[in-house]
């Protein structure tokens, strides 16, 4: 009963704990917006402003609808196309034998050493060769390798036994029929975490979407609503509050769907 | 093996579907035939509220209606370190915006390497203006020798705020135009009571330079070098007696109480005095627990009398990129943006004070921008105008700055280190 008790007690002191900034934000996205962020004692607003995030989705200069459409294309091609190319990867390095696949593994792992940021400038010089800056090309097709990935579903892979492969080819299973009806369904819980994680990483990147495109109607939700800064670098507080919950809702919808993949896909990784 | 959902679907299919929607989606509406594009890239500005944001729409809707064919695409970015970034590398890849809205703070790095067009030929040609119309100080911003690289549009110089009902409250008087650090510390000290302090003091190195520079220190030396300036005597004192006012006289807030705050003293009547821009009175007027009326502007005070009070100007304007393919379309867009009638509209939206001098003159019918006015010509340039990679210098100077104010360290020691590391970085270019 005690540690029931301390067990709830912990929990909750916890969930305040982590909850307080979002309370915060919440609360300040409320004040009128341009006002200064409020003292402690005035946080809870007196006559909330819900219209600030009518002006925040509404607002004619600032196609909101747009970005969303934009950060879910982007996020959905992204995620889709990801989890098809570094799962074909893995495959190879996984179940298929050929000479230098360690190097191959190698490398990849290798290309992680990197910030991102290094190859930053190059992948937008190519992007600007072939034409495709300020287009979903540029926001997408860059992002469709992960070597992370790659890493991840293949140790997921050596996990699965290789009796299967040698069944299937019996059966006269080509590397294709295996990969897509054999290995890629027992790799859910991997492939959901690898969705999980890229999922996260696409709909809140920033620098990149920036550079990739230049009008309005190509920026993502994270770029587009960070846009409540004036020019001398002051920031509307509660414009930008309002904007900030609105980029948040998207994600914790999927988070709270989507809960189940992510955990057990992170047990069964680690069981693995 | 037919049983589960995604088994069932072909692998082609979902090669073609993934395909077909990567072309379908990297095709864009182009622009209609017979238009011309001016790419435009300005700050983030235009979401930040709706008023300015309404009227910037106009004025840009209005010039598309005088210059049939030519559709304007406005490039929003948003942030300061951000915008540089991004611009740069357009720069580089030869990507980049005919129009550019220049910040002072970091035109150096575009005017030094030379990517901006000399407007100088534009000024001076058949469809020119009059720089005369302009605050000579702040169009030299963007001006080497005799070339010119920017328009300015409007600019800010650093004052110190002040509450005058906190102030009639003590029983303080209100400061004056050549006031000293010695009257400035008095009168902290008085409004320094109860949960109200008399000052509130900011590790950003924008903010506190200029109160350096009012002791005759400075950060960088004629030369360009840090060593010989940064950790000269002057700078010294200057550091110390700023960290004083919170580690000693306490005349401040600390930096931690701030953080763990996270609120803005002086716009919620905590504090009675502040540095800052004209960016300020925009927050200002929407603050519940200030009024407008009640806010004083003055010069930033001098360390002693007799000494002139000097601020640094923060400007932005525009420019034009070298390789730009329309410079004639470009110039004329600056000179309908800058000119009398669009400014009067632009400027209502009290950002910034406005370049042109018969604009500025026009809106100081109010008590505080005539205080503006008044400490205008006391402004120079920021560093980053001239210096490229400032930016750097900026961020190890608030580094420097936190370390004496949480950590304690000795204000000559740090700043020996922080010239050293200013020129070694600096010498790098």
């Amino acid at each position: 009963m005690i540690r029931r008790t301390l067990t709830w007690a912990a929990l909750i002191s916890l969930a305040i704990f982590l909850l307080a900034p979002f309370v915060w934000m919440v609360l300040v996205s409320l004040h009128p917006a341009k006002a200064p962020i409020p003292d402690y004692a005035d946080l809870i607003p007196k006559d909330p402003q819900w219209k600030n995030y009518a002006l925040v989705l509404f607002t004619p200069e600032v196609p909101v609808t747009r970005f969303l459409v934009n950060s879910l294309v982007v996020t959905l091609c992204v995620v889709l196309g990801q989890l098809l190319v570094t799962s074909m990867a893995a495959y190879g390095l996984a179940r298929v034998r050929f000479r230098g696949a360690s190097t191959v593994f190698g490398t990849f792992l290798a290309s992680m050493m990197f910030a991102g940021v290094v190859t930053q400038i190059p992948v937008y010089l190519l992007m600007r060769e072939l034409r495709w800056l300020d287009t979903f090309a540029a926001l997408i097709i860059p992002g469709l390798s992960s070597a992370f990935n790659v890493f991840l579903l293949r140790q997921f892979m050596l996990g699965i036994p290789f009796e299967l492969d040698e069944a299937s080819q019996m059966d006269g299973a080509t590397h294709w029929q295996i990969y897509w009806r054999v290995v890629l369904p027992l790799c859910k819980p991997a492939l959901a975490t690898a969705a999980a994680f890229t999922f996260f990483a696409v709909w809140t990147d920033f620098f990149w979407p920036l550079l990739a495109t230049n009008s309005m109607r190509m920026r993502t939700l994270e770029v587009g609503l960070s846009i409540f800064k004036n020019s001398y670098g002051t920031t509307n507080w509660p414009l930008q509050m309002a904007a900030a919950v609105v980029t948040l809702l998207p994600m914790i919808l999927v988070f709270i769907l989507a809960q189940k993949w992510f955990v057990r896909g992170i047990q069964m990784s680690g069981i693995k | 093996m037919r049983r589960g959902n995604p088994k069932r679907i072909p692998l082609p299919v979902v090669f073609s579907a993934f395909a077909a929607a990567l072309c379908l989606s990297s095709c864009t509406p182009g622009a209609q035939p017979n238009t011309t594009v001016l790419r435009i890239a300005a700050w983030g500005g235009a979401g930040d509220d709706s008023d300015a944001a309404r009227i910037e729409r106009e004025v840009y809707a209005e010039f598309e209606r005088q210059n049939p064919g030519v559709e304007i695409q406005l490039e929003n970015i948003p942030g300061s370190q951000d915008y540089v970034r991004k611009v740069l590398l357009s720069f580089i890849a030869g990507a980049e915006p005919d129009v550019i809205r220049l910040d002072a703070s970091s035109a150096a790095v575009f005017i030094n390497n030379g990517a901006l067009k000399d407007l100088t030929p534009y000024v001076e040609g058949e469809d020119g203006i009059n720089l005369d119309d302009y605050f000579e100080n702040v169009v030299n911003i963007a001006r080497r020798d005799e070339e010119l690289y920017a328009i300015p549009v409007d600019f800010t110089p650093l004052v110190v705020y002040y509450n005058k009902r906190l102030f009639d409250e003590a029983g303080v008087p209100y400061p004056s135009d050549n006031w000293t650090w010695d009257e400035f510390l008095a009168k902290a000290k008085r409004l320094t009571r109860g949960e109200q302090y008399g000052f509130t003091f900011t590790n950003w190195m924008p903010g506190w330079l200029p109160w350096v520079w009012n002791n005759e220190g400075d950060v960088l030396g004629p030369d360009g070098k840090a060593t010989g300036t940064a950790d000269s005597q002057a700078t010294i004192d200057a550091v110390s007696w700023l960290r004083d006012l919170i580690a000693v006289h306490k005349v401040a807030p600390s930096l931690s109480q701030m953080a763990a705050e996270g609120a803005a003293p002086f716009a919620n009547a905590t504090a009675a005095m502040e540095t800052s821009g004209h960016w300020n009175l925009v927050g200002l007027a929407s603050a519940p627990k200030v009024k407008l009326d009640e806010i004083g502007i003055a010069p930033l005070p001098v360390s002693r009398p007799g000494r002139k009070p000097v601020t640094v100007i923060y400007e932005s304007g525009w420019s034009i990129g070298r390789n730009c393919k329309n410079p004639d379309l470009a110039w004329r867009f600056i000179k309908y943006y800058t000119s009398q009638e669009v400014q009067r509209k632009i400027q209502q939206t009290g950002i910034g004070v406005c370049a042109r001098k018969d604009i500025a003159t026009e809106r100081a019918i109010d008590a505080r921008e005539q205080e503006f006015l008044r400490i205008i010509p006391s402004g120079r340039e920021p560093w980053g105008a001239k210096v490229e990679g400032y930016d750097y210098v900026e961020s190890e100077g608030q580094k420097m700055m936190d370390g004496i104010l949480k950590s304690g360290r000795d204000p000559a020691r740090s700043l020996r280190d922080f010239a050293r590391a200013v020129d070694r970085q600096l010498g790098d270019r």
